[in-house]
């Protein structure tokens, strides 16, 4: 995809002043929480019919990561309905049960698996009635819903994450089954080395992750890329320090440096599904994988370029002189 | 004050104080709270809006400018049920994540599209580099931006019209006016000596970050972005004549500019992304008489003359003479900046000006430098170089230029230059990494300047 091997040899031997640099990094990543820490979770969601539409209540707050776009495709596909069926509630904790916090890649994985279980418990309840009511068969489960609340004062039901498994971690010795399932992500950074004004730029990025079943692939792909190009900034931009009394200096945006849409590089992505068994419908937790490589991946390419080696990140314009000077110095004194 | 504001195509009339931001009165006085606070200081682009046909962070546009203004926002764009192309183009490519950049990110679009209805890839990222997305990697954004163009969203603008009556602004009932917006420049001179002390906006980028974190504060303001003699770029008398006024947005748009003095259009460029040039004025660069200002660089070395006028006339002095030092302009208290003055470059001259951030775009210079030579007969016979970003106010290489000039280029001389660029800049942080960029700069000059002297 990115003809890594023939590139690193031929970049190895520029000359120059402005040079290429390629580097590759591969990472998996968990997802969910470590060890037990999923199944002592109590992960629970809510579902409940309003007369109109399906509505989702869990604590998995919408950060632009994509829960309120993805557990409704969760809950339409299991209740047989179209997304636009359900909606998703904004988290309020006097409305909503506890489905665990919004992190660790764990939304889809998990939260969903709750939403999706809530929704069986929800068709459970209504075939039940529909069989007590010699209701025929084949009827919309809206439509069943519809009826069944004029029966009723409402319809609702409450759903878990529940794990079938049997996997085993031990807490004491840290062994065992540390995660459920793990998405897998490589990925290669070209990038331009200018030697005279010691700025590194990634160019182009590829990337082929495998993150299970993917239930929404064009927010998949945009979290590939948005965690790609954070993981670019933070090896290139974006430099905190603390000054002398423990304040931050970077304190603005504009001494912390996020890129623009100049410092972005051209995406190349490939998504792959290998799907996990203990994932809602298959699916691996994806949020932080892109975050793995992006740093790794890129001082590997300014190495490539510049023949210097980089331990640590921001890879400044200072850091890249530093490092390069140094090099210098013990090429010459080699020398003597 | 009251203020008058067409905001996407409904007159408004709010009673707000002068240096209340246009942020702050789209959302707290009417409600549209569509355009979000980032940054707060034009560094994010959340808050973008288009002011007057142009794209702007309504973060940094006080009141008393943008009253008599005509605005559009998200909301004059298209509503949930009911969105523009532009909007369903966002939705239907995944362009939107987190949304919290949306608003701006699609009204800095808008902007882009109004102007360039065809834009390539460039074009759309030089557009969009002062609107920060930290969700989507910007690729799907740029593939919303196109979708939209190729369905026709540009044939669909129609022209907005301005229902503010007038610009100015009237003072709240039983107060006396503390901010004048005069439209001629004698009332501003005139204002400008009867209230000693009153405090002058222009494009307002620095001051009000500078009022935010407390640095700056008034009693009374002048705006002076109305006046017309302050803008507009001529080209008279074998010079260039740039309107204190002038936005570098403008300079940017300038035929003159692009034909005669590219080194500055490539400055203007270069200083901050599309809505904060199309609000900070040249005057403003240097009136802050600042080494982190980007225009000076390469304004001295252009031989630029600056033209100050007060009730009692016009002094003109050379841009060298005017930066007396640290924030501290050759200025009276009841003068203001009027014209900047560049000669016409010698025919066969060359400029150019580099510049140093740390990101590609939106960044302030680590390192800015300038240069400007004339080549006769094979020889350097002017040669004009300026550095900003390494010393308190921006400076002359004067031992680099001494050596040059007069001599004929060898790399010899070349290396010799360097060296003595290197001994001469004396940046206080950072100090090798800067002192070798320059040397590196000053190589890459003087080796483009050996080929042009070829080709001539």
């Amino acid at each position: 995809m990115s003809d890594y091997r023939r590139k690193r040899e031929l970049y190895e031997k520029q000359q120059g002043r402005v040079r290429k640099g390629i580097g590759v990094a591969i990472a998996l990543h968990g997802g969910g929480f470590t060890g037990a820490g999923e199944d002592n979770m109590g992960t629970t969601a809510k579902v409940s019919f309003d007369g109109e539409k399906f509505r989702i209540y869990t604590s998995s707050t919408e950060i632009g990561q994509g829960s309120s776009t993805v557990l409704p495709m969760i809950a339409a596909e299991s209740l047989g309905v179209s997304p636009e069926d359900v909606i998703y509630t904004v988290p309020d904790t006097s409305k909503v049960p506890n489905t665990g916090p919004t992190v660790a890649s764990r939304t889809t994985m998990y939260a969903g698996k709750a939403v999706r279980d809530a929704c069986e418990n929800i068709k459970k309840e209504l075939f039940s009635w529909c069989s007590n009511m010699k209701l025929p068969e084949n009827v919309k489960t809206a439509e069943i819903a519809k009826l069944y609340l004029r029966d009723h004062k409402s319809l609702d039901a409450f759903g878990v994450n529940n794990f079938t498994d049997n996997s085993i971690w031990d807490e004491e010795k840290f062994e065992g089954n540390a995660y459920r399932g793990y998405a897998w992500i490589a990925s290669v950074v070209e990038a331009e080395v200018d030697l005279d004004t010691y700025e590194a730029s990634a160019r182009n990025v590829y990337a082929a992750a495998e993150v299970g079943r993917i239930i929404n692939p064009v927010q998949a792909r945009g979290q590939i890329t948005g965690g790609l190009l954070q993981s670019i900034g933070w090896t290139h931009t974006e430099d905190i320090r603390i000054d002398e009394s423990g304040r931050y200096t970077s304190s603005h945006m504009n001494s912390y440096l996020v890129p623009t849409s100049m410092d972005a590089p051209e995406w190349n992505i490939e998504l792959l599904e290998d799907p996990c068994p203990e994932g809602c419908f298959g699916s691996k937790g994806m949020g932080e994988l892109p975050m793995d490589v992006g740093a790794p991946a890129f001082t590997a390419a300014i190495e490539n370029a510049a023949h210097v080696p980089c331990s640590s990140i921001p890879v400044t314009g200072e850091k890249l002189f530093d490092l390069l000077e140094k090099n210098k110095k013990e090429m010459t004194g080699g020398a003597k | 004050m009251k203020i008058e504001l067409t905001v996407n195509g409904v007159l408004h009339i709010a009673d707000v104080p002068p240096m209340k931001t246009l942020l702050e009165i789209l959302r707290d006085e009417l409600g549209l709270k569509g355009s979000k606070e980032g940054c707060g200081e034009g560094e994010c682009g959340a808050c973008s809006v288009i002011m007057n046909g142009r794209l702007v962070n309504s973060c940094l546009v006080p009141a008393a400018q943008a009253s008599g203004s005509e605005i559009l926002t998200i909301e004059g764009l298209g509503t949930s049920d009911d969105m523009d192309m532009l909007q369903k183009a966002f939705v239907t490519e995944g362009a939107v994540q987190c949304g919290f950049c949306t608003p701006g990110m699609i009204l800095a679009a808008r902007a882009l599209l109004e102007e360039n209805p065809s834009p390539s890839e460039e074009d759309i990222k030089i557009a969009l580099s002062g609107n920060i997305c930290r969700c989507t990697g910007y690729e799907k954004i740029y593939a919303a931006i196109n979708k939209a163009v190729a369905d026709g969203y540009c044939s669909t603008f129609t022209v907005r019209r301005n229902l503010c009556s007038s610009g100015n602004a009237v003072p709240a009932h039983g107060k006396e006016s503390i901010c004048f917006a005069p439209e001629t420049l004698s009332d501003a001179l005139r204002i400008l000596d009867d209230n000693r002390g009153i405090s002058v906006i222009a494009g307002a980028t620095d001051i009000i970050p500078d009022l935010r974190n407390g640095r700056f504060k008034y009693e009374k303001l002048l705006d002076i972005s109305r006046v017309p003699e302050l803008k507009g770029i001529t080209l008279s008398d074998g010079a260039i004549v740039i309107g204190s006024c002038t936005t570098n947005g403008e300079i940017i748009r300038s035929s003159i500019v692009k034909k005669y003095l590219p080194a500055l259009w490539e400055a203007s460029f270069r200083s901050g992304a599309p809505a904060v040039q199309n609000r900070a004025t040249i005057g403003g660069n240097i009136a802050t008489a600042s080494g982190a200002a980007d225009l000076p660089s390469i304004l001295l070395p252009l031989g630029a003359s600056v033209a100050v006028e007060s009730i009692s006339g016009t002094r003109e002095m050379r841009l060298e003479d005017f930066i007396r030092g640290y924030r501290d302009p050759d200025l009276m208290e009841n003068e203001l900046i009027s014209l900047i003055i560049i000669p016409v470059p010698k025919k066969g001259s060359v400029q150019k000006f580099y510049k140093r951030g740390s990101r590609r775009a939106l960044t302030l210079s680590r390192i800015s430098i300038g240069f400007y030579a004339e080549i006769k007969n094979g020889e350097i016979d002017e040669f004009r170089a300026a550095a900003g970003s390494m010393s308190p106010v921006p400076v002359h290489l004067d031992k680099l230029e001494s050596l040059l000039r007069g001599k004929k280029l060898s790399s010899g001389l070349i290396q010799e230059a360097a060296e003595t660029a290197k001994a001469e800049v004396n940046p206080r942080r950072s100090a090798m990494w800067r002192k070798t960029m320059t040397s590196k700069l000053v190589t890459k000059f003087l080796e483009e300047l050996i080929q042009h002297r070829e080709i001539i």
